[in-house]
């Protein structure tokens, strides 16, 4: 920790001034970022380095798993975030990102390490559907692959939860906001997205277009034209 | 393509093949030397403001910086804590505010957040830090109540840290320090809360002792050397 303190004690001359005009705006006239990124706490992830974004550009919400509880009456951190990104600050585009080996997820298929955890136990039961499929879909998985398997699940599960959300449910309604579905593979240096009519994850690739999770709907869709299509 | 997915791509390219030896270690586990507890907000990056690199911190990240005091239900921030304080036994954890905080301004007047029912059932948690702030900070200028109010909700969510079983376990353990910081925006400075004197001080001063003690053994370090 030492060194770390050594390090955050000499920020205030070496990082900042590269920046100061940008900081200075930002401090200014406040932030208008254009994206939340729902990723895992896990200290291998650093959302801001893997998207290269700039201060001010990325909203971000962490917690064990980059899981989204659907929606309720309880209140809570993921929720509250996600409120205040859209209707606050108006995102465009929502990503869920989960990586490769995840604790969380290797928590969850080893039961028995979760005896001291209660707390994590509880919190990934979101994670249940995910597991659900894993069992059901990929039954001979194990090991590494069985949590990969589950980490993909999951980014699929938590984005269907985000739509239970009346915030992203209006904001999807309305043509404003987009859903993505990453997945960051540490060791492989690649990054895959998902493709929600498929269920395909794909790596993003520069000069194709980026596979989304669901776009919003178009703008014209009105009451009279629902009817009209039916 | 948006902008934060061609990023990606940049990412792949530039800086990935740059750290590739550092995740090639990191593939297979983390030991990260602190849990790092910091808001949502766009204008805060972790690694930069920490100059840590992937796999130094476990990071929490909500609106307003908040930790729920333990009580029976499992939200994402107490399961967080659990995970970082019992599986990967972190030495330090640090709750970090800022300035100009969006939820700060919404907690001080929260008759004015009926549209956002969530957020505002969640910045309940940081009453007791605009309670105070009002009683104490009643003939201050708004900026200053401002920044009281940051400080007084990051030593509130300390207290509230203090509730959780794992970090109470760690605490009369010995093993666990907590931090409370206050990153300034506009001039990077961080400040860290000083539970001796009660204030917040700017971390160069707060950690001298340990900031010293790591340069006496790193003088002849090449890496430190090439930093300066």
């Amino acid at each position: 920790m030492d060194h770390f303190l050594d390090r955050i004690a000499r920020l205030k001359d070496q990082a900042l001034p590269a920046q100061q005009a940008l900081y200075e705006r930002l401090a200014t006239h406040g932030q208008s970022p254009k994206a939340l990124m729902i990723s895992c706490a896990d200290s291998r992830v650093a959302p801001e380095l893997i998207t290269s974004a700039d201060p001010g550009e990325l909203f971000v919400c962490r917690n064990a798993g980059n899981i989204v509880p659907p929606f309720s009456q309880a209140n809570g951190g993921v929720s509250s975030t996600v409120e205040y990104a859209i209707l606050v600050l108006g995102v465009r585009d929502i990503v869920v990102c989960g990586h490769s080996d995840c604790g969380a997820m290797k928590a969850f298929l080893t039961p028995e390490k979760m005896a001291d955890m209660p707390n994590v136990a509880a919190w990934l039961r979101h994670s249940h559907a995910a597991n659900s499929v894993v069992c059901s879909a990929y039954p001979d998985l194990e090991g590494n692959e069985r949590v990969r398997a589950l980490a993909l699940e999951n980014v699929i599960a938590q984005i269907n939860h985000l739509r239970t959300h009346p915030s992203v449910a209006a904001a999807l309604a309305k043509g404003e906001l987009t859903l993505h579905g990453w997945f960051f593979d540490i060791q492989t240096r690649s990054i895959l997205a998902l493709d929600g009519a498929t269920g395909v994850f794909h790596p993003v690739i520069h000069n194709s277009s980026l596979p989304v999770a669901q776009h919003g709907r178009q703008p014209a869709v009105t009451e009279f034209a629902m009817v009209a299509a039916e | 393509m948006p902008k934060f997915a061609a990023g990606v791509v940049k990412f792949q390219q530039e800086v990935f093949p740059q750290q590739a030896a550092l995740f090639e270690k990191l593939a297979h586990g983390q030991t990260p030397e602190a849990l790092f507890i910091t808001c949502s907000d766009s204008r805060i990056e972790t690694g930069m403001l920490t100059q840590s690199l992937p796999g130094d911190l476990f990071v929490v990240r909500n609106a307003g910086n908040i930790v729920p005091p333990h009580f029976h239900g499992a939200g994402a921030t107490t399961s967080a804590i659990e995970f970082a304080c019992v599986a990967l036994n972190v030495p330090h954890i640090v709750v970090c505010g800022h300035t100009q905080c969006g939820a700060m301004k919404g907690a001080m007047n929260l008759d004015g957040l009926d549209t956002l029912p969530h957020v505002r059932d969640w910045l309940s948690y940081s009453k007791a830090a605009v309670d105070i702030t009002n009683e104490l900070g009643k003939d201050l200028n708004d900026h200053d109540r401002n920044l009281m109010l940051l400080e007084q909700n990051v030593i509130l969510q300390l207290q509230h840290l203090r509730t959780h079983p794992a970090v109470a376990v760690r605490l009369a353990r010995g093993d666990l320090r907590l931090h409370g910081w206050v990153y300034d925006i506009a001039d990077g400075e961080v400040y860290a809360y000083n539970e001796e004197t009660g204030g917040f001080e700017p971390v160069s001063k707060r950690y001298a002792a340990e900031v010293a003690k790591h340069l006496a053994l790193h003088t002849h370090d090449g890496h430190t050397i090439a930093a300066e």
